[in-house]
């Protein structure tokens, strides 16, 4: 009789030091933080969705002056599909990189037609896309910085082992630019 | 000697990592001193005016070079530092004029990205600002942009002065306070609960009753002793405890528990970056903390 009751506070006090160790083993940051991180990359999916919906308006203005640059605007499309097609964070920022990479090529062709720049329609979507470049830019740097918060806690002690417990990623993949590909497209319309 | 220079070194490292904003004094701002007086206080004034009628916030800034920073990396960054436009409503415009990189950028707050899309940014850059710039006219560029961004914010916003209440509420800024609150009470209920098992009688099981009695105040300095006489309305049983009480403790002004009568003097809070209304630079008061994400059009010239 009084042995159970022992092992009943014994249990008891054993509970509450689980529960007040939880914080101190940075449970609750991780948990945080990690919802800065899905946040963050939220803002990017916005953003990149927003690419991926100017690109089909833009190809069409650049076909009125240019329709036999038709391997160009085959790569863009398949690109794009790529990229709505994409489920994972990783397979995004892959995808993503593939269109930066195939539009690139659209931004230099388009030097050679000085109708096409005089185009106010054109015009006015570069400065749409170069917008949206630009929002990229700047939450992908905010996404990144989400994740180096959050990967520079879960590898460090105690929180490393509360993170194998409760099953937190040791680390999440970085949005890194394709290099080159990073500027935005510059298109001069001095002329 | 050597050594003493390389912690210098990683003392003044992190300073030069993070490229210096200036801060804002006035709804303009000239570090390359190209505005006259006469424009200065003409864009201040359709400024303050603006911000009267729409709430909206218009910054305009000139520097040289943006180096080692792109212009849109800088006027981004330096959006977000000052917070131009309202809180919550993001209702601020930034344009920056850096004549050595000779580049033009305006940025938009996110509420404002809906009535100045990028491609009409684009459209004033190129017809309002760009004859201007391409004569070194910085001055007229400035103000003719200006006013070209001033007519869409006023034409987008309702005719009464919107209230400077934000529709957004800031994060909740005391999250963190009242979790560990609610855990701090969490755990009194669970010792509390511990410790009601004392209560009760070790040989038949029953509640006990608790008399206390003080028999010595704690003081500031300290600890007092207190005496609990438990009785067991079943079985008569009889037990006497005794318990220290700690001493007592102050609560500064700051709200922080101080043992030992020690009050430290609190500091004072930190700069918030918002002025008082300054003669001279049409009623600017400071931004409102707005929030940008990239947004706007640019053009080199």
């Amino acid at each position: 009789m009084v042995q159970r009751q022992w092992m009943r506070r014994q249990l008891v006090l054993a509970v509450l030091a689980l529960l007040i160790s939880l914080p101190g083993c940075g449970y609750n940051r991780m948990v945080d933080l990690q919802e800065q991180v899905k946040a963050a990359w939220a803002q990017v999916e916005n953003q990149l969705q927003r690419r991926a919906d100017l690109i089909p308006n833009l190809v069409n203005v650049v076909k009125g002056y240019a329709a036999h640059e038709r391997e160009l605007f085959q790569h863009i499309a398949d690109a794009r599909a790529a990229l709505l097609g994409a489920t994972s964070v990783d397979e995004k920022i892959q995808a993503s990189r593939r269109l930066e990479a195939a539009l690139q090529p659209l931004f230099v062709m388009v030097e050679n037609y000085p109708q096409l720049k005089a185009d106010a329609t054109f015009a006015k979507l570069m400065d749409e896309v170069a917008g949206t470049e630009n929002r990229i830019a700047v939450e992908r740097m905010r996404y990144n910085q989400a994740v180096a918060t959050y990967n520079a806690y879960v590898q460090r002690i105690p929180a490393t082992y509360t993170a194998k417990i409760f099953g937190f990623e040791a680390e999440k993949p970085y949005f890194r630019a394709v290099e080159d590909a990073h500027r935005v497209p510059q298109i001069d319309f001095k002329q | 000697m050597s050594k003493v220079i390389w912690l210098m070194l990683l003392v003044a490292l992190p300073v030069w990592g993070q490229p210096t904003l200036p801060q804002p004094d006035g709804w303009v701002y000239d570090a390359a001193n190209v505005l006259d007086a006469a424009t200065k206080a003409q864009l201040n004034a359709l400024a303050a005016d603006v911000a009267q009628q729409t709430s909206a916030e218009i910054a305009v800034v000139v520097v040289g070079t943006t180096a080692p920073q792109t212009p849109k990396q800088y006027v981004t960054a330096l959006f977000n530092r000052w917070g131009v436009g309202k809180r919550g409503a993001d209702n601020g415009v930034m344009i920056l004029l850096a004549v050595q990189d000779r580049r033009v950028e305006i940025e938009t707050g996110y509420g404002v990205e809906g009535i100045l899309p990028d491609g009409k940014v684009g459209e004033i850059i190129r017809t309002a600002i760009l004859p201007h710039l391409r004569q070194q006219a910085w001055g007229a560029g400035l103000v003719a942009g200006a006013q070209r961004i001033a007519q869409v914010l006023r034409q987008n916003s309702p005719a009464a002065p919107v209230s400077t209440a934000t529709p957004d509420e800031p994060a909740f800024p005391y999250r963190g306070l009242v979790i560990a609150l609610a855990l701090v009470a969490l755990m009194l209920l669970l010792i509390g609960l511990v410790v009601r098992r004392r209560h009760r009688c070790p040989k038949c099981g029953a509640q006990m009753t608790r008399r206390g009695r003080t028999l010595q105040t704690a003081t500031y300095q300290r600890s007092g002793l207190r005496e609990l006489v438990y009785d067991c309305p079943q079985c008569a049983h009889h037990d006497v405890r005794f318990v220290a009480i700690p001493p007592r403790v102050r609560v500064s002004h700051r709200g922080r528990l101080l043992p030992g009568g020690v009050i430290i003097g609190g500091g004072g809070l930190r700069g918030g970056g918002s002025f008082g209304g300054r003669a001279g630079s049409g009623g600017f008061s400071g931004f409102g903390g707005g929030s940008s994400g990239g947004g706007g059009a640019g053009a080199s010239f």
